[in-house]
């Protein structure tokens, strides 16, 4: 991964984490553009197009509310960005089928457009042609893109637009990958909102409660306290006591997670919560084990115990300069040698606008891929080791962690109920 | 919950057989799919994390040669029992491994025409390596030609999830009282939409409260979308002011004008005309979509944004129409209604009262 490009402000992330100061957005909008526009230039893109909700938010600081994909598609906030000027944001329209999307405060009015979703030729050489005046009417050398639609895929070379149509991806991961102090805020700020929220829901959680009632307590309770969305369906999964109940993954451990239901929770259910909601466009990401109408039993708590175990090990292995792959040998040096987390699914990810981007720790990109990720100041990622006793079910639980100049800090303040 | 009987292996076989009609007809051998609606509709199931778009990612494969749909996914767990189990591949981070996968599949190298449903730089580059006699074709397009007429069953998954969107919007909107946040009622929306078996939000939510509140909102449940929009004054004294009748009249001639320009056979340019006329008419903005496995084509206002105006509506094709009426900037009275296209005009599925003293009486919080 690049070195960052913009020094990363350590004083301010300290002061922010000891007052929990509320997030300058302006300020944050500003940066990220900074850290964005330098990626540009180290990757040798001269613009990019952003189709992909996460970089369009990153890049045009739009307010993008929670909604299903179908709804991005056919009302999209499509960004464009100049080497060195303010983006354009494509965005939906003020009337029409849809509730308008704000545009940002520090966007002069002749750099929001209407949106034009480029789903028929006829509208992606529309979006085309609206795309090239407000770049001028010049042709960009190399253009990034991240993700199109396949009237813009057939449209994009032959449209002049661009000399070279390049991956954006690269630059916009680089950009992502490191915080600034306000986004980290955001995400302390999300991480708050979901723990507090969880203090109301665990009561519910007895005998005879259903998974849908926990999601009803749990969405209104997050809308109160000030969350945007919920990005991540609420997930109260009830897990069994052999993987074998599941059908398999590709490596032959429990498959998880499994949507929520109208479902009944019974009395010593083992159920594994997961959860995100957004603040600011930034997510939380929450994870425990809950035992139902009864305290967990010892093998339960002895699981817990070796949870903590790898929690702790993994967090004070985790440092600037460290790498994705010391992250992995230290969870499984804590847990004897065996593979502690989920490996169809990962030990960590990183967390921001996205529920789950990179930097990526023990997915199965493999050993190779984990010796090459670099932890770096200012990375934010969520821990989610996993204990299992085929048998027995198990424990997983999520700690979300910004990694600061000497070390990590939590960004999750949530105790472990029922177990401590 | 009231309604039709939804036959779920009917309703899976019916979708997979549009499916592979549309892909014939576009010449296609087989789709490549990533867009979850999509991956919906040829396999059944439910998906986890619909919110938001991801970059393109194959998940679905629909061989035409064979009929076969294959699924690629992190397990086959919740899978239904029509993708048989040896047509569940293996998901993984590694995109070049995924490429191999994908190629793997039985029938896909022998495609000459194969249709995606989006792209991105890498994958563009992947495929091209390892399907490389293959042209790649606009998948989408076949999909929304199989998805646009709905079939009974997913009618009546409409109904189910509109019947959703209604009993929490009427919940919300009996928390409408003097000094009442926006927020408190988007909560006692989103909470009673949960407990009533809505997995995720379609649309965002929209609320702005004044003298009246306006409310829109759209539900998912297992997949569908239910969808609507009220505008209410306070309803713990109900009561229905004539300049609130008046503009719900001028709604009403409005919406009337254009729900019946959604006849089968109108074409797109026929329905623009019409959100313009019933946007003069009602003094504010009109406006009409497709409604299915959450938001569809065809995506209309009185605006233009290019393309598909010889388009037409057909029987059984399902829609949001929307209107709003002003009277000024800040008082309008905006209702969106969901309806089915047949034969002889449309068919209207939303049932929840426009009168607010109706909607106190608790006549109906629900369809059926």
């Amino acid at each position: 991964m690049p070195s960052a490009p913009t020094a990363f402000p350590s004083d301010a992330i300290a002061r922010a984490a000891r007052a929990e100061l509320a997030p300058d957005l302006a300020r944050m909008r500003r940066e990220r553009r900074a850290r964005l526009q330098a990626e540009m230039a180290h990757a040798g893109l001269d613009a990019l197009l952003l189709l992909g909700r996460a970089n369009a938010v990153y890049a045009a600081g739009v307010a993008v509310d929670g909604a299903d994909a179908s709804f991005g598609h056919h009302f999209p906030a499509i960004a464009v960005v100049p080497a060195a000027s303010l983006p354009h944001l494509f965005t939906a329209t003020p009337h029409g089928a849809a509730p308008a999307t704000p545009p940002p405060p520090d966007l002069p009015p002749d750099h929001v457009h209407r949106a034009i979703a480029p789903e028929s030729e006829g509208a992606a050489r529309a979006l085309v042609d609206r795309i090239r005046e407000v770049l001028g009417g010049t042709t960009v050398a190399r253009l990034g893109v991240d993700q199109l639609t396949m009237p813009l895929h057939a449209l994009l070379p032959g449209s002049g637009l661009a000399r070279e149509i390049a991956d954006a991806t690269p630059a916009t991961v680089a950009a992502r990958v490191i915080k600034t102090a306000d986004e980290v805020a955001c995400l302390r700020r999300a991480q708050a909102t979901n723990d507090r929220a969880m203090e109301d829901v665990l009561p519910l959680a007895r005998p005879g409660a259903s998974q849908s009632a926990l999601s009803a307590r749990f969405l209104s309770r997050v809308v109160e306290l000030g969350a945007d969305a919920s990005l991540v369906d609420p997930i109260w999964d009830v897990v069994p006591r052999f993987s074998r109940e599941r059908a398999p993954t590709a490596f032959g451990r429990l498959f998880f997670p499994r949507p929520s239901a109208a479902r009944r929770l019974a009395e010593g259910d083992v159920v594994w919560v997961d959860t995100g909601i957004a603040c600011d466009g930034y997510v939380s990401d929450f994870g425990r084990t809950w035992v139902v109408g009864r305290a967990p039993s010892a093998r339960e708590r002895d699981q817990w115990r070796r949870w903590c175990a790898v929690r702790d090990a993994v967090i004070a292995a985790t440092r600037p300069g460290a790498t994705a792959a010391g992250l992995t040998r230290a969870a499984r040096a804590a847990d004897g040698g065996g593979t502690p987390w989920l490996e169809h699914l990962y030990l960590a990810h990183g967390i921001g606008l996205d529920s789950a981007e990179m930097p990526l720790v023990g997915s199965d990109l493999g050993e190779s891929f984990d010796e090459a990720v670099v932890l770096a100041e200012g990375m934010t990622i969520v821990l989610e080791p996993v204990i299992w006793d085929d048998g027995h079910a198990g424990h997983r639980a999520e700690e979300m962690l910004v990694v600061t100049r000497d070390g990590c800090e939590q960004l999750t303040h949530h105790g472990y109920a029922p177990f401590e | 919950m009231d309604g039709p009987a939804i036959d779920a292996e009917r309703l899976r076989r019916e979708r997979r057989e549009r499916c592979l009609e549309a892909a014939r007809a576009h010449g296609i051998d087989a789709v490549v799919l990533g867009r979850e609606a999509n991956v919906t509709y040829v396999t059944g199931g439910e998906r986890l994390w619909v919110a938001g778009t991801r970059p393109f990612a194959p998940a679905a494969v629909v061989v035409v040669a064979d009929a076969a749909v294959h699924l690629i996914a992190m397990s086959a767990d919740g899978v239904p029992d029509d993708v048989a189990r040896d047509r569940v591949h293996f998901t993984t981070w590694d995109g070049e491994r995924l490429a191999r996968t994908l190629a793997d599949v039985p029938g896909l190298r022998a495609a000459r025409r194969i249709g995606s449903d989006g792209m991105t730089p890498r994958w563009a580059a992947s495929l091209a390596a390892a399907l490389p006699r293959a042209e790649l074709a606009d998948g989408e397009a076949a999909m929304r030609d199989a998805r646009r007429v709905k079939t009974g069953d997913e009618i009546a998954c409409i109904r189910r999830a509109i019947a959703i969107a209604e009993t929490a919007l009427a919940a919300a909107a009996r928390a409408i009282r003097p000094g009442v946040t926006e927020r408190e009622l988007r909560a006692r929306f989103v909470e009673v939409a949960a407990e009533s078996g809505a997995t995720a939000l379609a649309t965002p939510i929209a609320i702005a409260v004044g003298d009246v509140a306006a409310l829109s909102a759209g539900v998912l449940h297992h997949g569908y979308e239910g969808t609507l929009a009220r505008t209410w004054p306070c309803l713990t004294a109900p009561a229905d002011s004539d300049e609130l009748r008046a503009l719900r009249d001028r709604w009403r001639r409005a919406f009337d004008r254009l729900a019946t320009a959604c006849r089968a056979g109108a074409t797109l340019a026929d329905v623009r005309a019409a959100c313009s006329a019933a946007a003069r008419e009602a003094g504010g903005h009109a406006a009409v979509r497709g409604v299915g496995l959450g938001v569809e084509p065809p995506v209309v206002t009185a605006a233009e944004d290019g393309g598909g105006e010889d388009e037409t509506l057909a029987a059984g094709m399902v829609l949001a129409v929307e209107v709003a009426a002003h009277a000024t900037d800040e008082r309008r009275y905006l209702a969106r209604e969901v309806v089915v296209v047949g034969p002889e005009g449309v068919e209207l599925l939303t049932r929840l009262p426009h009168d607010p003293v109706a909607l106190t009486r608790g006549r109906s919080g629900s369809a059926g």
